[in-house]
């Protein structure tokens, strides 16, 4: 079985790259910055820019095996190519692990507005607030999402511009320096932080079947990591620049503080209430790709014709496991966890491709059709 | 086409679904503030620190009250430390730590105190030389304070400086944030922030330079006169967050120079032709260059150099007599001699703490590698005072007002 066939021409190129930066970029840009200058220092920026070039052959794999399985999704591949049964676990550890993503993210996310906003709030109203949303993202499919995603783009881009040009009055490139900092195991740590930042863009491939033309995946994705990787380095060298490695290390939220620094004048101030409106759609819609993803993933595995009636269990079991972390402490523990370990989520892709090639079943023809 | 009933229960459904979660999403939330019942901190201190007692004080606005209070009368109404200043609240309590202190305050207080608007941060010289770096953890932690908040240290016991009703602004608080915005265009004092603090204790070898603020007494005023103004004047500096001396009103010109903050800044010489009259002149604009060469083998032989290029404005020539185009390369020379004496003022008087507040240290980290670094690091204080100093200045005079 490979579920309901998705219709294809749903979404266009354009919407799968701004699914693809999303997905890398839509949680990571409120703490990469931190998390990569614990390790490497002043050189996180060098960090950045090595962990965006890593993900070039990584994003490379799953092109190349959408490209030789066009119009299956990776369960779907992976039924082909190693049969119903390891097809199913496949499919049943990637709902797992994009579970366990979701569980983290959300609580990471709501635990944002509750340091930095509303203390007073319980957090299960945050938690419930965001799961019915990714409930609802989900039922409504992938097009909604990304749809609404394009109507906030210019917003997004405008605030993070907001952001760097806010902080440049503050920008010390000193901060930056020397190259190669402080210790270079550190640098290649960060690398690997930010490499497994792009391991969430594995749930791009979800977004696949729903274009026109396999070969349009190409583009996609190349815009789409572009775009993610601009924002990472861009946003981790303006901060670095304007907070220095030493405190940038400490702060719990830097994107946030830095957002607190932007002042026009001396009228115009307090701008981070605005920013979090549009840095609240721009994760929530980010979450809800991985929802769907992860329901979408499910539902193949289960078999049922559509993802709609998992949405409503998959949101019980994220806001459910989202309160698993005792304190900040505990969660800030997970969410190192997967900054180090989530690049291994390409394994997956790769190990379909090896599969792929060693058993030489390839397929092109039909997908490659023009939606009429 | 009439629809189904199910569609129509579906409708509804999702409309009442809405209108409930509208109802219960736009009728406030959990952590919302009235106004009312709030006391806004406009600006907050310490007085003193101690092993497990720190004295903190505060000066709140009681929105209630602004309508109704003029100026108000000041001084200290009301028991126990805490005082009334028109629409003020001025306030002092004592606890092991900012946070236990500011709960025993809000025993006392009718309203939640609110510090999301408080411009400054006050500490007592007494304070200061304790050390500020412990207390300083609550500001980096609440999340209420602001990284843009300006950091003051004073001579004058703080519930004296809070109770202090300024004559020119209703608002104390206001009338200190104006002064130190206008010494940040005018040049006449160094401000700095949270965040500039927090990121220069992070650099190793770096000292901090904070402006002093006192209460201001005109000379001639009565003893019992009650002083009704503030005036930023020099600065305290600080090595690991303690007060280890200070620099004089005269030295800031040059901490603003070695810093590279020159803007609008007053400068006053003397007339190279007329050595008891004076000259005054306005910086524009102005762009300096650093360069440090430390050796840690042998001090001696580091070098700090400081290279400054800029224009300004000639805005007084006292006793004037006609002025010439030679009368101004003049003072062209001399201007930029004064400027070199400013230079030279403030490193001397910081390098006599071997306190490095202009960021020295910190350009030689980032032109170092790591390891050499580090040696230099823990010479830094003794290559800082004794490196050879090289200052190069290059002001020219282009407008010259009104008047030839």
């Amino acid at each position: 079985m490979s579920g309901k066939t998705p219709r294809r021409g749903q979404i266009d190129a354009r919407q799968v790259s701004l699914a693809a930066a999303l997905l890398v970029a839509g949680t990571a840009f409120l703490t990469l910055p931190r998390v990569a200058t614990a390790p490497a220092g002043s050189a996180a920026w060098l960090g950045v820019a090595l962990g965006s070039l890593l993900a070039v052959p990584a994003g490379w794999l799953l092109l190349v095996l959408y490209q030789r399985h066009p119009g299956r999704s990776l369960v779907a591949t992976a039924n082909r190519l190693l049969g119903p049964f390891l097809g199913r676990l496949l499919g049943l550890g990637l709902v797992v692990w994009s579970h366990y993503y979701l569980a983290i993210l959300v609580r990471e996310f709501a635990g944002v507005f509750l340091v930095a906003f509303m203390p007073e709030t319980p957090v299960s109203a945050f938690l419930a607030v965001i799961v019915v949303i990714l409930v609802y993202g989900a039922y409504q499919g992938v097009e909604a999402i990304v749809r609404t995603a394009q109507i906030f783009l210019p917003f997004i881009l405008v605030s993070a511009l907001l952001i760097l040009a806010g902080l440049l009055p503050r920008f010390d490139p000193g901060h930056l320096l020397p190259l190669a900092g402080e210790i270079k195991l550190g640098t290649a740590l960060a690398a690997l932080y930010t490499f497994s930042v792009f391991g969430q863009s594995v749930a791009v491939t979800v977004l696949f079947p729903h274009l026109p033309k396999a070969r349009q995946t190409r583009p996609a994705l190349v815009w789409g990591y572009g775009l993610a990787a601009a924002a990472l380095f861009a946003l981790t060298a303006v901060e670095l620049g304007a907070f220095s490695a030493p405190v940038l290390k400490a702060l719990a939220f830097p994107t946030l503080s830095a957002a607190r620094l932007i002042r026009v004048g001396l009228f115009f101030e307090r701008f981070e209430a605005g920013f979090m409106v549009i840095w609240f759609v721009l994760s929530v819609l980010k979450l809800c790709l991985f929802f769907f993803f992860a329901t979408a993933t499910l539902a193949e595995v289960l078999g049922l014709p559509d993802q709609k009636v998992l949405c409503l269990p998959g949101g019980v079991i994220v806001a459910f496991t989202s309160l698993f972390p005792e304190n900040f402490a505990a969660m800030e523990r997970l969410v190192l966890s997967l900054y180090q370990y989530g690049a291994l989520a390409f394994l997956v892709p790769a190990g379909l491709l090896v599969a792929s090639w060693r058993l030489g079943r390839g397929e092109t023809g039909p997908a490659e059709k023009e939606v009429s | 086409m009439a629809r189904c009933p199910s569609a129509r229960l579906g409708v509804l459904l999702t409309l009442t679904a809405f209108l409930g979660v509208a109802a219960l999403t736009t009728a406030g939330c959990w952590s919302r503030r009235e106004l009312e019942d709030t006391a806004y901190v406009l600006t907050f201190g310490v007085d003193s620190v101690v092993p497990g007692k720190t004295r903190l004080a505060l000066q709140a606005i009681i929105p209630a009250r602004l309508s109704s209070g003029g100026k108000g009368e000041g001084g200290g109404k009301g028991g126990s430390g805490s005082g009334e200043t028109g629409p003020m609240w001025v306030a002092t309590a004592e606890g092991p730590t900012i946070f236990a202190a500011l709960r025993d305050l809000e025993k006392r207080a009718s309203d939640r105190l609110f510090l999301a608007h408080a411009r400054a941060i006050i500490f007592s010289e007494r304070a200061a030389r304790s050390g500020i770096n412990p207390v300083l953890d609550f500001a980096y932690r609440e999340r209420q304070i602001r990284e843009t908040a300006d950091l003051l240290i004073t001579p004058d016991p703080l519930d004296e400086v809070f109770k202090t009703v300024p004559s020119q602004e209703k608002i104390p608080a206001l009338y200190l944030n104006n002064l130190l915005e206008h010494s940040r265009l005018h040049g006449t004092s160094a401000p700095l922030d949270l965040l500039s603090y927090r990121v220069y204790t992070n650099h190793p070898g770096t000292a901090v330079a904070i402006p002093r603020l006192r209460i201001y007494r005109p000379p001639g005023a009565k003893p019992d006169e009650k002083p009704s103004e503030f005036i930023l004047e020099g600065a305290a500096i600080l090595k690991d967050g303690r007060l280890v001396g200070q620099l004089s009103p005269a030295a800031v010109p040059g901490l603003l120079w070695l810093t590279k903050r020159a803007q609008q800044l007053p400068i006053t010489f003397p007339d190279p032709y007329r050595p008891e009259t004076w000259v005054s002149a306005e910086i524009v604009s102005s762009r300096a260059s650093r360069t440090v060469l430390p050796d840690a083998t042998n001090p001696a032989r580091s070098l700090l150099r400081l290279e400054v290029k800029g224009e300004g404005n000639l805005r007084e020539v006292a006793g004037y007599e006609g002025q010439g185009k030679s009368d101004l390369q003049a003072l062209n020379r001399a201007l930029s001699r004064e400027v070199a004496h400013q230079i030279w003022r403030t490193l001397s008087e910081t390098r006599r703490h071997r306190a490095d507040v202009f960021g020295f240290a910190e350009q030689a980290r980032e032109g170092l590698s790591p390891r050499e670094w580090q040696t230099v690091a823990r010479h830094w204080p003794e290559i800082f005072a004794a490196a050879q100093v090289d200052v190069r200045v290059d002001l020219r005079l282009r407008r010259q007002g009104m008047t030839f």
